[in-house]
């Protein structure tokens, strides 16, 4: 009779079928301290817990770039993968597809609640980010004098806006006493009234940049009235700080270059401009200049004497027709005299010797009628004293004067009688 | 005349030249126009001038914008 036997191969191969079905060695996470490293490419390690146990750990290349925390010796960790057996050496290990920090997963379950209970209230809301300035005049830098986070923000603020006006707030930015120095330097930059604040600190690992999730932080940032550009660690880290600020940028170079202007472009745009104007100014001033060319080269202003003759030459000619109009006239007036010079002679000689004709015959009958022929007949003439005329004996008494005219004189007498 | 601007006075020079246009003008209201209109393009001229001089001097500053943007 033969004694019924398996092989080695068989019973590892039960042990791995047993292992792998099991729910409880599938998917686990193993707490436990590093007691054992070795870096060979892939990654093996040895955990050791509270009693001493042991179990073997293997992190393979391939993990290792999604791993959350790389393992050192001596750390605290929590492994998360599944044990697999190796049945060729009946030996079985955790194959690790995730590593953690003990005390790191309740951080980041408290950083999470925190996040989310921050989201709510709205702090993270986009409708509240200010928009970051174009030309900064005053640049706020927040972030540790050590750290080459200054060197990289101020460099890159030189080389492309020099204009702006840098103020430095020194701060640690990693350990204990770092939030509360980072929210003083924020506060004391708040208040300076800067036209921008870059918050930030070069790389590092998840306790490092620790700080920066640092809810007082947060609130500060969420009340500035300034502008807050975040830029902590490297390109894949986020803190809460990057979640509220205004701007987000990758790297602390990355911050310099979203907070200022290309002064380069600045200058080609200010070219063109200048150009714009120039040409502007030049077609404005040519343009007057012409009409004013035009204006004083009239006759009137160039030569004003000719324009002058002109006028006298017309005065000239004005006065000349005028005194040939006069001329004319007075030559009517003078014919117009003369006519009637003659009409008024020839009627003048017509009347006169009318006339004339008339007088000779009055006289003629005036010497008729003259007393002084009848005197010179021998009549007389007898006046009173007064000189009248006695025409009748009537006219007469005794013993008046008369006087007697005859042709050669005049006889005084005295009346005697009346017959 | 120093309140007016260049354009006023500009203006003013052209009704000056076609008031002597018109050809309407008595010899006294010609020579007050001619003394006006002289003194105008005087005036503007020299204000032109230093427009001009004034344009070449900002201009060549030009030099200015240049080393600026060697640095």
């Amino acid at each position: 009779m033969e004694i019924q036997y398996i092989t080695v191969k068989d019973v590892n191969e039960r042990i791995k079928y047993l292992v792998e079905c099991d729910r409880g060695l599938n998917n686990i996470v193993v707490k436990g301290e590093v007691s054992s490293l070795t870096n060979r490419g892939h990654i093996y390690l040895t955990i050791k817990d509270q009693d001493g146990c042991t179990l073997k750990a293997v992190l393979f290349k391939g993990y290792q770039t999604s791993i959350s925390y790389e393992p050192n010796m001596g750390d605290e960790v929590l492994l998360y993968g599944s044990i697999e057996v190796y049945v060729p050496g009946g030996t079985y290990q955790l194959i690790v597809r995730d590593c953690m920090l003990f005390g790191e997963g309740q951080r980041l379950i408290e950083l999470e609640k925190l996040r989310k209970k921050l989201q709510l209230e709205g702090i993270f809301d986009e409708s509240h980010k200010l928009p970051i300035p174009k030309y900064p005049q005053i640049i706020a830098v927040v972030t540790a004098r050590s750290g080459a986070a200054i060197h990289d923000i101020t460099k890159n603020i030189l080389k492309r806006f020099p204009v702006a006006e840098i103020i430095f707030f020194n701060t640690s930015v990693q350990g204990e006493k770092a939030p509360l120095e980072i929210n003083v330097a924020l506060t004391k930059a708040i208040n300076a009234r800067p036209s921008v604040i870059i918050l930030g600190r070069g790389g590092g690992d998840k306790e490092d940049l620790n700080a920066f999730n640092d809810e007082t932080i947060v609130r500060t940032i969420y009340k500035s009235d300034i502008p807050i550009i975040s830029a902590v660690g490297h390109e894949s880290d986020y803190t809460l700080v990057d979640y509220v600020s205004d701007l987000r940028a990758s790297t602390p170079t990355d911050a310099a270059i979203k907070a200022t202007p290309n002064m380069h472009d600045i200058l080609l745009n200010l070219s063109d401009k200048k150009i714009i104007l120039d040409s502007y100014l030049s077609k404005l001033l040519g343009a007057y200049q012409h009409k004013l060319d035009l204006l004083k080269n009239r006759q009137f202003f160039k030569d004003p004497n000719s324009y002058l003759i002109n006028i006298s030459s017309h005065i000239n000619e004005s006065k000349r027709i005028l005194i040939d109009s006069l001329n004319r006239r007075i030559s009517n007036f003078d014919h117009q005299l003369s006519i009637l010079n003659e009409k008024m002679n020839s009627r003048l000689n017509v009347s006169l010797s009318s006339k004339t004709a008339r007088l000779s015959n009055l006289k003629t009958q005036l010497k008729a009628i003259n007393p002084k022929n009848l005197l010179d007949k021998g009549y007389t003439m007898v006046l009173d004293t007064n000189n009248h005329l006695i025409s009748s004996v009537d006219e007469v008494n005794e013993d008046d004067t008369l006087k007697i005219v005859l042709k050669d004189g005049n006889i005084i007498s005295k009346v005697m009688k009346k017959e | 005349m120093e309140n007016k601007t260049f354009e006023e006075k500009l203006a003013r020079l052209e009704e000056i030249v076609s008031a002597i246009d018109s050809n309407n003008l008595g010899l006294e209201e010609s020579m007050k126009l001619y003394e006006e209109g002289i003194a105008l393009i005087k005036d503007l001229e020299g204000v032109l001038e230093t427009a001009n001089k004034k344009f070449a001097d900002i201009t060549n500053s030009e030099e200015l914008i240049e080393k600026v943007e060697n640095k």
